[in-house]
């Protein structure tokens, strides 16, 4: 019998990895590595929104805000980003995967979002820039 | 006619947007939520607004001038985005060592919102309690200016931006005048003849010879 919840991490692949995929960079800020890849050699990536709809609670109308957010399959990272830990986040700039990357952090004011029991991360991203 | 509040508020307003001096946009108060993204274009934003007021009956005469206790605040807002050594970061010939220098000289976008929030603070309560300003530029017609509190909201992430928000709350005392309000007397009406005729105009032909 086919285990539920391997099933659903395996769907993630098709959810997050197939026709909507788009390339991440993830750089790990206490050593320095840029990872790429994933833990299958292919490149690092995932679902790659840049915007969300929130009620603004002023007026109750519905408002676009930039905010952008990075979910991964936790199985295809070589090092998961834990809360606490500062990591850089280079994403498309827009809907297309050759597109040049914008860099984000994740810092200690955002903890990232886990799905364990299902597999997934979501990284909620900071603007930056060049100091 | 405007009262002494609307008055002094325009005052206010004034005050700071020339004491701004490229550090701070003033704006008028606006019922709409004001985006990060829209704050962060300028860092910081100050906007004052008529909170509440007493009208004490003791400092008062029956037919005016009244007394009016107002109560303005001034919402203090800045949004920061992180700064990190970006062109080190994105090189691909940047070493991992080059790289964890980058991260250690980085500062985190809610440290750096914080420290500006403070120095906002700082300017905009030395703007408000100066002593040039002890009138708002309206002598014998505003009284017992002071800044009762300073209060800083918690730090929050807005989208992708770091916003930190507060207020200060001005308190002063102006006379109002009572004036009574007849609602708006309708204009007069115009009944002008312009002289246009109903028919239309025919050329006049000269029948005699030059």
């Amino acid at each position: 019998m086919v285990n539920v919840r391997q099933l659903v991490e395996s769907d993630l692949k098709t959810t997050l990895e197939a026709e909507f995929f788009l390339p991440v960079f993830l750089t790990d800020a206490t050593t320095g590595i840029k990872y790429t890849l994933n833990t299958d050699g292919d490149p690092l990536g995932g679902q790659v929104l840049n915007d969300s709809i929130k009620i603004n609670p002023q007026t109750g109308e519905e408002e676009l805000v930039k905010n952008p957010v990075v979910t991964l399959r936790r199985s295809t990272l070589i090092k998961v980003p834990i809360a606490g830990e500062v990591w850089s986040v280079e994403i498309p700039i827009s809907p297309d995967p050759l597109a040049d990357k914008k860099l984000y952090t994740i810092g200690a004011m955002r903890a990232s979002d886990d799905g364990e029991s299902i597999g997934y991360i979501r990284l909620y991203l900071e603007e930056a820039v060049q100091q | 006619m405007a009262m002494q509040f609307e008055v002094v508020k325009a005052k206010i307003n004034e005050i700071l947007a020339a004491a701004a001096a490229g550090r701070f946009r003033t704006i008028g108060h606006q019922s709409q939520s004001v985006t990060a993204l829209s704050i962060e274009g300028v860092k910081r934003t100050v906007r004052v607004y008529y909170s509440g007021g007493d009208f004490p009956k003791g400092a008062s005469s029956a037919n005016g001038p009244i007394s009016h206790d107002i109560t303005f605040n001034v919402e203090l807002a800045v949004a920061e985005a992180g700064k990190i050594d970006i062109a080190t970061l994105e090189n691909p010939a940047s070493t991992e060592a080059q790289k964890i220098t980058a991260f250690v000289a980085a500062k985190e976008a809610d440290e750096l919102a914080d420290t500006s929030w403070d120095e906002f603070f700082r300017i905009v309560w030395q703007i408000l309690m100066d002593a040039r300003n002890i009138d708002f530029g309206l002598p014998y017609e505003v009284a017992n200016r002071w800044v009762s509190t300073g209060q800083k909201d918690k730090i929050s992430s807005t989208g992708s931006m770091i916003v930190v928000t507060g207020v200060i709350r001005l308190e002063l005392r102006v006379s109002e005048q009572v004036l009574g309000d007849a609602g708006d007397t309708p204009l007069e009406g115009f009944d002008i003849d312009m002289g246009i005729d109903d028919q239309d105009p025919v050329a006049e032909v000269s029948t005699t010879l030059p």
